[in-house]
């Protein structure tokens, strides 16, 4: 019998000279990726965290098994009910965002599993892509049964398939990141930035503020996918080693843009949770202040390993810190029909937490949030009443990321709009932009929600697009928690009186 | 469900609705103060001061209402008095509106 130190080579390295085809017939640059190189350059790729399949199926087993338990322990409808609302609303957002996304991560790796260009990274990608089915089915069995408890919880499956204009900026990422990619911009982009730096704050910072909010079912959930994706992140590693090799620049370039384009979406899914969707007692840090110790810092000392630069727009991204996600959630909670969960407006003592976490811009945000809670003392609170807190005319997105034009500041918004072989686009952002004009191929056909309006493909009148295009009801389109009956906006009102 | 009364999205769009002697310029419309760029259909015979209007009325659930209103098109401040379609806006442009003393 070989010792796990014997066996573990044997089983990895499994490929063989090719005599009867060539090998950029079994691996062509269009699938496996570019720089296209000879099997002799990848021959010594070598994963940090070797398992082998028994080891594989025994911890899965494990880890399932675990929470299982937890789901039968705190995991049942009655225990999801004593959550705080605006938790339970955080919970809606990554119950749509996740299950789906995650399959999509079957796609990729199962993409690595064939084309990547050693046998050891195709077996650790196989595994990956069962971890990555394991994530679709767990959140999905967690949260579609909880549509009992709430319809906004049909989300969980129901999200990818409609064209609400969130899931349209989420499938145009995920589609490119895990659907459409070749095998080593996907491992690079999901394994080095996606699940080296940005699922830290899905999978630790969500379940820090799980543990802080009593919801046990979500924190073990989360946890134990974190745990595949420490093992299988490491595939991206060797295959960034090996790029920066032979093709440096080409690296930085795939590492800046994926970088931003994992801040634009992770900054609105987890900044509103951390931010605004979790009980101010229940808050240990911001999210600008896990986004420092936990994205930043971490990205920076692999930034250091790999001999890379920080992306150009570094000092951009630092000031967005402070501002990107409060200008999102002030935009969508004045669109909250638009969405399939609820919002609540932060009262006197969140903006005063907010406004020491985050003094660089935050005069003008407590002015927007003034002017929104003055519209709900004007017209009193109540669900008849939401509509009277909404926004009206259309909001507007970019073409890139396809996310509201929320980027800048109030003062200042950097939208910019680009003549492109005379078809006008807008950029929330200079990055964005930038990422556009380095493939345009692969982003100038694709429409935005506006641009669907005008041309009559998406309806114009709010009512229609919300239930016909954005497929919401009135049960399960965004309001207000309260329905703006907050005790503070009584008091303040009396106190002005 | 009724929407708001007086909703700009129902005042503007959809296009097919408008008169026949209407030309609308569609413009990405931003507000000093305001958290998102908002849709702003325009008569190419609106004056630029009634641009700014019809965007500080779309955005007045975010942004309290503010004078003097000042439009910016191109990095410059336009006469308030001109129209769109004598400053030359054309469908998808970019304008600011800055309000309140400077």
């Amino acid at each position: 019998m070989l010792t796990r130190e014997e066996w573990l080579p044997l089983a990895r390295k499994l490929d063989w000279d090719y005599s009867y085809v060539r090998e950029d017939e079994v691996f062509p640059e269009v699938i496996s990726g570019r720089p296209w190189l000879p099997h002799s350059e990848w021959k010594d790729w070598e994963e940090s965290f070797k398992t082998s399949y028994r080891e594989y199926v025994d911890n899965q087993y494990e880890k399932d098994m675990a929470v299982q338990a937890v789901h039968d322990a705190v995991g049942r409808i009655e225990n999801v009910e004593k959550l705080a609302l605006p938790w339970l609303n955080s919970l809606k957002v990554h119950a749509a965002a996740l299950p789906l996304a995650e399959f999509t991560g079957v796609v990729g790796n199962l993409r690595g599993a064939r084309f990547g260009r050693d046998s050891a990274w195709r077996t650790m990608a196989t595994f990956g892509a069962l971890d990555e089915y394991r994530h679709t089915q767990i959140p999905l069995l967690l949260f579609h049964p909880l549509l009992r408890l709430d319809s906004q919880f049909d989300w969980a499956h129901k999200f990818y398939h409609t064209n609400n204009w969130f899931a349209v900026a989420a499938r145009h990422f995920f589609d490119e990141l895990t659907v459409g990619q070749n095998a080593i911009e996907f491992h690079i982009a999901t394994n080095v930035v996606l699940e080296t730096g940005f699922t830290n704050l899905q999978f630790v910072g969500l379940a820090s503020l799980a543990r802080e909010s009593s919801d046990h079912m979500f924190e073990r959930m989360v946890t134990s996918i974190q745990t595949d994706e420490a093992r299988h992140a490491q595939i991206g590693h060797p295959v960034l080693a090996t790029v920066m090799k032979h093709d440096p620049k080409y690296a930085q370039y795939l590492v800046d843009k994926w970088f931003w384009r994992n801040w634009r979406l992770f900054s609105i899914l987890t900044g509103l949770s951390i931010d605004y969707l979790t009980a101010l007692e229940q808050r240990p840090y911001s999210f600008k202040e896990f986004m420092e110790e936990w994205i930043i810092d971490q990205f920076l000392r692999t930034l250091d390993e790999f001999g890379l630069e920080k992306p150009w727009y570094w000092d951009l991204l630092l000031d967005e810190l402070d501002i990107y996600h409060h200008m999102i959630y002030a935009s969508a909670y004045s669109y909250r029909a638009t969405l399939w969960f609820n919002f609540v407006i932060p009262g006197p003592a969140e903006r005063k937490w907010l406004r020491q976490k985050y003094p660089k811009y935050w005069d003008d945000m407590d002015a927007v949030w003034e002017q929104i809670s003055e519209r709900w003392r004007t017209v009193g609170p109540g669900p008849a009443n939401e509509f009277a807190v909404h926004g009206t005319a259309m909001p507007t997105f970019c073409d890139l990321c396809q996310l509201p034009l929320s980027a800048g500041t109030p003062r200042k918004n950097t939208a910019r709009v680009l003549v492109h072989e005379g078809r006008k686009y807008i950029f929330c952002s200079e990055p964005c932009q930038w990422i556009f004009l380095r493939e345009p191929e692969r982003y100038a056909s694709h429409t935005d929600i506006v641009k669907r309006v005008l041309s009559g493909e998406a309806p114009a009148q709010l009512p229609n697009l919300l239930t016909e295009y954005f497929n919401l009801t009135p049960d399960t389109w965004g309001k207000d928690v309260h329905n703006g009956d907050y005790e503070w906006l009584g008091a303040r009102k009396d106190s002005a009186a | 469900m009724v929407i708001t009364s007086g909703s700009e999205l129902e005042k503007t769009l959809p296009l097919s609705l408008l008169g026949p002697t209407f030309m609308p310029v569609p413009l990405y419309g931003f507000l000093q103060g305001d958290t998102v760029g908002l849709l702003i259909l325009a008569d190419d015979g609106d004056t630029l001061e009634a641009l700014a209007r019809k965007l500080q009325a779309a955005a007045s659930l975010r942004v309290a209402a503010r004078d003097p209103l000042r439009v910016v098109y191109h990095d410059k401040i336009m006469d308030p008095a001109m129209t769109v379609a004598q400053a030359g806006f054309e469908a998808l442009d970019r304008f600011d509106v800055l309000s309140g003393s400077k």
